[in-house]
């Protein structure tokens, strides 16, 4: 097995869970189970007290200190300042991920031999930044991760894939953190990406966090305590009710003893009526999403062809219903939802080229806006690459500078489609020195370029000197590692015991 | 029409990139006026479209690398899903609490 390399491997890498697949000889995709037998590894890591092992999976989840147990990590990857401490050392999101994937790999490198080369699932909406930290995590772990491809993408190449299907079709992915509304068009075996929305803190996860609230509200009229005492409390209902939700999708009523050590036990029921009224606000922003989509193509939901659902959370009936009533036509399950992003993943790994994708953010710069008929100015975002632009893409805006002898032209690079910069994030500064004495109105060109992992290049160019800058964006704060952290602490994480 | 100036940020324009201050400025607003709709005078289309527009707007803002955008974004989209079931989908949202009303 040792000299064996697996060849086209997929790995999602989720809120809730991970999953790794490769494409066997034959071309099909399979799902490669961990060292504990599970085809799906909780996205979850325990820092072990005593023998400084990192428990990730299932040994993670089931036990331990909820103080010493990180999990849906991956909401926090598009936080430049998150960090985790634990015994005083500071653990930042990319780092906790890059021992899921190390677990991952090593696991699986046993079944299918060496992995090098992979391709890692992230969410349609993820940001540059939230991008860059996984591959990061990838590289930390020891892999080299060739694409970045988003997780309806790949949900849809599997889709293609298994039902030989062809037309407009609208993948529905609702995981653990996230919902992506994704339209595409499959001919064959090409997928052409159209639109691709998401939304953060809407998945599987925030409708346990309600489910928590709902449960704690039962006790509370039943025994007149308080059910949660302690973040011990909270996590160990919060498992209760992710089962309980699981639950909710089969049956109509489910009844649960839940107490804790101070006030004692009580029996609550609940039924599915209650849970989906309790989640009615999640579920009207899902919908909201998939209109945003539709809007940005013109489309009707009578010109979607198919509606595949993606995502456990796909599960509850509720939420099939509710596309049942938008679209006129019943969603069709992306075989096993669970499983699905990682096998297209493994897919896209062999057929990348076959997939056309689009970019998930607007990028531009600020600048002012002239209105030459009044002379009124207002600073505005100016948008150089808009979001949903089919990927790779190179495109330009020329602008002018606004002030006799400037000497230096700053332009600031901003993420996000809104023309109000209030509502922009400012991901990046190029400053380019300029000869004196010029009088203002001097053309310069500013040029942005997406990459297939969606990575940002920027250029500037004053066209009267010839002079230019580029630079790539960077992003700084207590939860981002630099070049010289990174190789330092991957070294680090090499010697840890992951298990 | 409009004419576009390179080099925008003047010490004078800065201040308006600042985000709204969320505690303070909306402690005492209606989810009817944060989402700046009238339903006396706007029609159930009209209402639609204006949500749609503020949901993109601060749907995207929940992802922004500032924390007070994603905390200003997290109270819009309450006001905003909340109008949306009252006024679009005519939900009975009678009883439900909502922060800011």
């Amino acid at each position: 097995m040792a000299d064996k390399k697996a060849q086209y491997v997929g790995i999602d890498l989720g809120t809730s869970t991970s999953a790794l697949a490769y494409v066997r000889s034959d071309g099909q995709p399979e799902i490669v189970p961990n060292a504990d037998g599970e085809r799906l590894t909780p996205s979850v890591v325990f820092f072990d007290q005593f023998e400084g092992v990192k428990l990730v999976g299932s040994a993670a989840k089931d036990g331990g200190d909820p103080e010493r147990t990180v999990q849906f990590i991956k909401k926090k990857m598009d936080d430049p300042a998150y960090v985790v401490e634990i015994d005083g050392q500071v653990w930042t999101p990319t780092e906790i991920s890059a021992m899921i994937l190390s677990k991952l790999k090593n696991d699986c490198t046993t079944l299918i031999g060496e992995i090098d080369e992979v391709v890692v699932t992230v969410p349609a909406n993820f940001n540059e930044l939230a991008r860059n930290a996984t591959v990061t995590a990838g590289r930390m772990a020891g892999l080299n991760v060739t694409r970045i491809v988003n997780e309806p993408t790949a949900a849809a190449l599997y889709y293609a894939h298994t039902q030989k299907v062809d037309g407009r079709v609208l993948v529905y992915d609702l995981g653990g953190g996230t919902l992506d509304i994704t339209v595409l068009e499959i001919e064959h075996d090409r997928v052409d990406i159209l639109v691709s929305e998401g939304a953060r803190h809407l998945g599987g996860s925030d409708f346990d966090e309600v489910l928590v609230e709902l449960v704690a509200e039962r006790y509370r009229e039943t025994t007149g305590n308080e059910l949660i005492l302690n973040e011990r409390h909270r996590r160990r209902l919060l498992g209760t009710c992710e089962d309980l939700k699981k639950m909710l999708s089969k049956l109509k009523i489910v009844s649960e003893t839940v107490g804790n050590d101070r006030h004692g036990i009580s029996r609550i029921e609940l039924t599915r009526e209650l849970f989906e009224e309790a989640i009615s606000r999640l579920l009207t922003r899902t919908t909201m999403l998939v209109e945003q989509a539709l809007d940005h193509l013109a489309l009707l939901p009578s010109d979607i062809d198919h509606v595949v659902l993606v995502g456990g959370s796909t599960r509850i009936p509720k939420i099939r219903q509710l596309l049942e009533e938008q679209f006129g036509k019943s969603p069709i399950s992306c075989g096993n939802v669970d499983e699905c992003v990682a096998l297209g993943a493994a897919l896209f790994a062999k057929r990348a080229r076959k997939v056309s994708e689009v970019c998930n953010h607007s990028y531009g710069t600020l600048a002012i806006l002239e209105d030459a008929a009044t002379g009124q100015a207002v600073v505005r975002n100016s948008i150089v690459i808009p979001k949903n632009t089919p990927i790779p893409c190179s495109m330009s805006q020329t602008y002018v500078t606004s002030e006799d002898g400037e000497r230096l032209i700053e332009v600031e690079i901003t993420q996000g489609e809104d023309h109000d910069p209030k509502y922009v994030d400012i991901v990046g500064k190029i400053a380019l020195e300029v000869p004196p004495d010029r009088p203002a109105g001097c053309p310069v060109t500013v040029t942005y370029s997406y990459d297939q992992n969606q990575r940002v290049q920027a250029q500037v160019f004053d066209e009267q000197s010839g002079l230019r800058k580029d630079i790539a964006i960077e992003y700084s704060g207590d939860g981002v590692l630099s070049e010289e952290e990174i190789q330092r602490r991957s070294s680090y994480l090499k010697q840890v015991k992951i298990a | 029409m409009f004419k576009k100036v390179l080099n925008a940020f003047r010490s004078d324009k800065r201040s308006e990139r600042q985000p709204l201050r969320v505690g303070g400025i909306f402690a005492k607003m209606t989810p009817e006026s944060m989402c700046e709709i009238d339903p006396e005078n706007m029609d159930r289309e009209d209402i639609r479209l204006q949500l749609a527009r503020l949901y993109k707007r601060h749907n995207q803002a929940a992802s922004s690398l500032k924390p007070e955008l994603r905390e200003e974004a997290t109270i819009m989209l309450d006001a905003i899903v909340h109008c949306r079931q009252k006024y679009v989908d005519r939900i009975d949202d009678e009883d439900s609490e909502f922060p800011a009303s």
